[in-house]
């Protein structure tokens, strides 16, 4: 008798082998899972350890242990702090900075961690990662409101970078931001940084040196190159601006503020050749800068076409009505078209805006002065705000006269 | 090579006898009771195992830190762990209900958005928490959707109805107000249990607590709705409501100055300034408001108890020297005594503070004219006629 397997139970002999490693793999997988959790889960997230360093002095160790558990989690914003201190100690600014700038927003020492990034970044001359972070600290967040300290901290730290690099225009808006947001005892403090804004200048030497240094340390930080360019020419460095500007030009084609130093620095040298060809490569957007409507109202009087330039400055005239060079020209041209009577106003006005101008550096500098031992509410020191404020109406600062005011209570 | 012979009984049999030693035993089939054994602790094994996983997947140290956290109030700390336990299990719905609370309560209503969208079903408390979150953040279409939500599954959730009716107030939707209102007043009866906001910083948390008169809720939203509408009378007649439900105010929503200033201004407006001097009277006596002791010096004033007002609006100028309604109300009070010169040196103060202000302008040129100073009174009169002409198109 012969015996034959049979095919069924062939068959159920694979489908056993089959259930058995599919067991086999689901345990092992389970059970790995599990491993892992359990793993992880033994992770220790608190700073005990790392507190415990600290009290002892063992600063790389308690650094060591922080750096695992920021790692480990992402969330923790104490761990993240202490090592940012840690890192700052050693001088490591950029980690410091890197670390603060994990911290997540919820965490309420936040805003310590936004201005002291900033304050990291400043130390390494990384000015472009400085400005964002200090910008963060103006954002005027009704529900999480910055620390007054770090508003008007911040404010002054900005300003002086962007002063530094001649965005007067931003450093105006952002100070009368600020004032919106600061205390009333502090106002006053902004107010003066908004008329240092207008009245002070950083020396060409020590600007050129100050921006050569932020170009050093980030060469992609365009605002600080324009700026640079602009003092290498006021130095008398034409190749060293003509580098700057060059390389601004190509990586940044239609950037406006890099087409107006451009425009400034041909405007320095006499070159009106180069402004002309200039003009005609100009960005769209670049018919609303006042400034690139002067050059273009300059080039229609070299070609003797006297009423486009001066629409040309009339434009400019409307896009900033504080610019008391506008209005000269205004005058001359209108002077040269005929046309005395509107050409005598605007000569006028010119002298108005400029003799303001003039009054109010001395009015600046006697507040500074009456500032030192008086304050709001004394007569002396109102009626030299108050002087302020109607010269700051004369130059069209509305804003800044309102401002001044409520100063002294009287807005 | 061998061919392939059938298995047959012989084949099998071992040729030497003596090989039979060397060849290994052939298992034995095992038992039944074996087979049954080992399955079912395979079985069990695996039940262990997936229970053990289904724990692990949803507990861990982190989820118990974040849930006790939050239970003490530590509302930083408590999201911390919630992000740290849901880096390791982002399905879970428990630490994602925790993020969202926590993140809600620390005024991070939109990002807290990413963790109730992907929470599922939401409880009403929190739905309450997503609300007030977003009413805080002043997104208050949003956070009406959900205070509807709410509504929807419990229409006499008195909480939800209250807040709505804040949020409608804000927008100036005064009928859809007035509806919520209706609804309130014919809430339900007796002691009602709602989660009220604990705190107005950040964080803030909702606690529970109990209102005792839900009706006292809808006539108070009632009267803001009219107050705001500035019909007078109907405000009042609300108000009055309110007194009548609620004597000690104590289920009344507004701030107490706010209640009686806004229910006291209307009575006046309305000519029962009697009623607004009966109310007021002892209640200003107490506060150190001066608004309110101002709008009991203009209840005294329309009653003719001039020296009643005068000591009210003094005692005003007391409190907050810069009070520019006390310098106009008594420098008026001074030209309606025929007192010249005080009235010029108040109302001068009064333009002086609000140098805008068309009243103040113009009851100082009337000042000037009847004390017989006829250049000033000149000048002040323009300058109350410049106030409310308007200004020439150039000059503007």
């Amino acid at each position: 008798m012969t015996i034959t397997s049979h095919p069924t139970s062939a068959h159920s002999g694979v489908r056993r082998i089959t259930l058995r490693f599919a067991y086999l793999g689901l345990i092992l997988s389970l059970i790995g899972l599990n491993a892992r959790w359990i793993w992880k889960d033994r992770q220790t997230f608190d700073l005990t350890i790392a507190d415990g360093f600290l009290k002892k002095g063992r600063l790389s160790d308690a650094e060591q242990t922080l750096q695992e558990l920021v790692d480990r989690s992402r969330w923790n914003g104490e761990a993240m702090m202490k090592l940012s201190r840690l890192l700052a100690k050693r001088g490591d600014y950029l980690g410091c900075a890197r670390v603060l700038h994990k911290v997540p927003d919820w965490w309420p020492a936040k805003p310590d961690a936004i201005f002291i990034e900033a304050q990291s970044f400043k130390q390494l001359d990384m000015m472009r990662e400085a400005e964002v972070a200090w910008k963060r600290c103006l954002v005027g967040d009704p529900l999480h409101p910055f620390p007054p300290r770090y508003l008007s901290g911040a404010a002054r730290e900005l300003v002086g970078h962007l002063v530094l690099e001649g965005r007067i225009d931003e450093a105006r808006e952002l100070l009368m931001k600020a004032f919106d947001l600061a205390l009333p005892s502090e106002r006053g403090d902004v107010m003066i940084m908004r008329m240092r804004a207008e009245l002070e200048r950083v020396a060409h030497k020590e600007a050129a040196s100050r921006l050569r240094t932020i170009v050093k340390a980030d060469p992609d930080d365009w605002e600080a190159r324009r700026a640079l360019a602009f003092e290498e020419q006021l130095l008398g460095n034409l190749a060293a601006a003509d580098l700057e500007i060059g390389a601004c030009l190509k990586a940044r084609p239609s950037d406006v503020p890099i087409w107006r130093t451009y425009l400034e620095i041909l405007y320095q040298r006499g070159e009106r050749d180069e402004i002309r060809a200039a003009i005609k490569r100009l960005p769209p957007l670049a018919d609303a800068d006042a400034e690139i409507l002067k050059f273009r109202g300059l080039v229609h009087e070299w070609d003797t076409d006297l009423q486009s330039a001066v629409d040309a400055f009339q434009r400019a005239t409307e896009l900033n009505p504080r610019e008391p060079e506008y209005f000269y020209k205004l005058g001359i041209l209108q002077e040269r078209l005929g046309r005395s009577e509107v050409a005598t106003q605007h000569l006028q006005h010119s002298r108005q805006l400029r003799k303001a101008d003039s009054e109010l550096s001395d009015a600046y500098e006697k507040l500074l002065a009456l500032s030192q031992h008086l304050q709001a509410g004394n007569p002396e020191y109102d009626a030299a705000v108050e002087h302020l404020a109607s010269l700051c109406e004369q130059l069209g600062w509305k804003r800044e006269a309102v401002a001044w005011r409520r100063v002294i209570g009287a807005g | 090579m061998d061919k392939a012979r059938p298995l047959t009984k012989t084949s099998i049999a071992p040729a030497n006898p003596s090989a039979v030693a060397q060849v290994r035993p052939v298992r034995r089939p095992r038992s039944r009771r074996w087979r049954t054994f080992r399955s079912v602790s395979a079985f069990l094994f695996l039940a262990v195992l997936l229970g053990l996983t289904a724990w692990n997947a949803t507990h861990s140290p982190a989820l118990d830190r974040s849930v006790a956290a939050e239970s003490k109030g530590d509302y930083v700390g408590a999201l911390q762990s919630a992000l740290e336990h849901l880096e390791q299990r982002p399905w879970s719905r428990q630490a994602r209900l925790i993020a969202g609370r926590c993140l809600s309560r620390l005024d991070f209503a939109e990002r807290a958005e990413e963790y109730y969208q992907t929470a599922g079903r939401l409880s009403t408390e929190d739905l309450h928490y997503r609300a007030y979150g977003l009413v805080r953040a002043n997104l208050r279409d949003q956070a009406l959707t959900f205070y509807h939500e709410i509504l929807a599954a419990n229409p006499r959730d008195v909480a939800a109805l209250r807040l709505e009716g804040g949020i409608l107030l804000s927008q100036n939707r005064w009928e859809t107000a007035l509806e919520v209102a209706d609804q309130l007043i014919n809430g339900p009866e007796g002691v009602v249990d709602l989660l009220n906001p604990a705190t107005v910083r950040t964080p803030w948390t909702l606690r529970k607590g109990t209102v005792g008169s839900v009706p006292t809720l809808g006539y108070t939203l009632k009267a803001v709705v009219h107050h705001d509408r500035q019909e007078y009378g109907d405000a009042a007649n609300s108000f009055e409501k309110v007194l009548e439900l609620d004597p000690s105010l104590a289920s009344m929503p507004l701030d107490r100055n706010q209640f009686w200033a806004h229910f006291c201004e209307d009575l006046i407006k309305d000519g029962r300034s009697a009623v607004a001097v009966e109310h007021l009277k002892s209640w200003a006596e107490s506060t150190s408001d001066p608004g309110l002791i101002d709008i009991l010096g203009r209840a005294y004033q329309q009653e003719s108890l001039f020296n009643d007002a005068e000591r009210c609006w003094q005692r005003v100028l007391q409190l907050d020297a810069k009070h520019f309604t006390a310098y106009l109300n008594l420098g008026r009070l001074s030209i309606v005594r025929r007192q010249y010169p005080e009235a010029v040196q108040l109302l001068s103060r009064a333009v002086e503070l609000q140098p805008g202000s068309y009243e103040a302008t113009y009851s100082l040129g009337l000042a000037y004219r009847q004390g017989g100073n006829v250049p000033e009174a000149l000048i002040y009169e323009e300058k109350a006629a410049q106030i409310i002409q308007p200004a020439p198109k150039d000059e503007r």
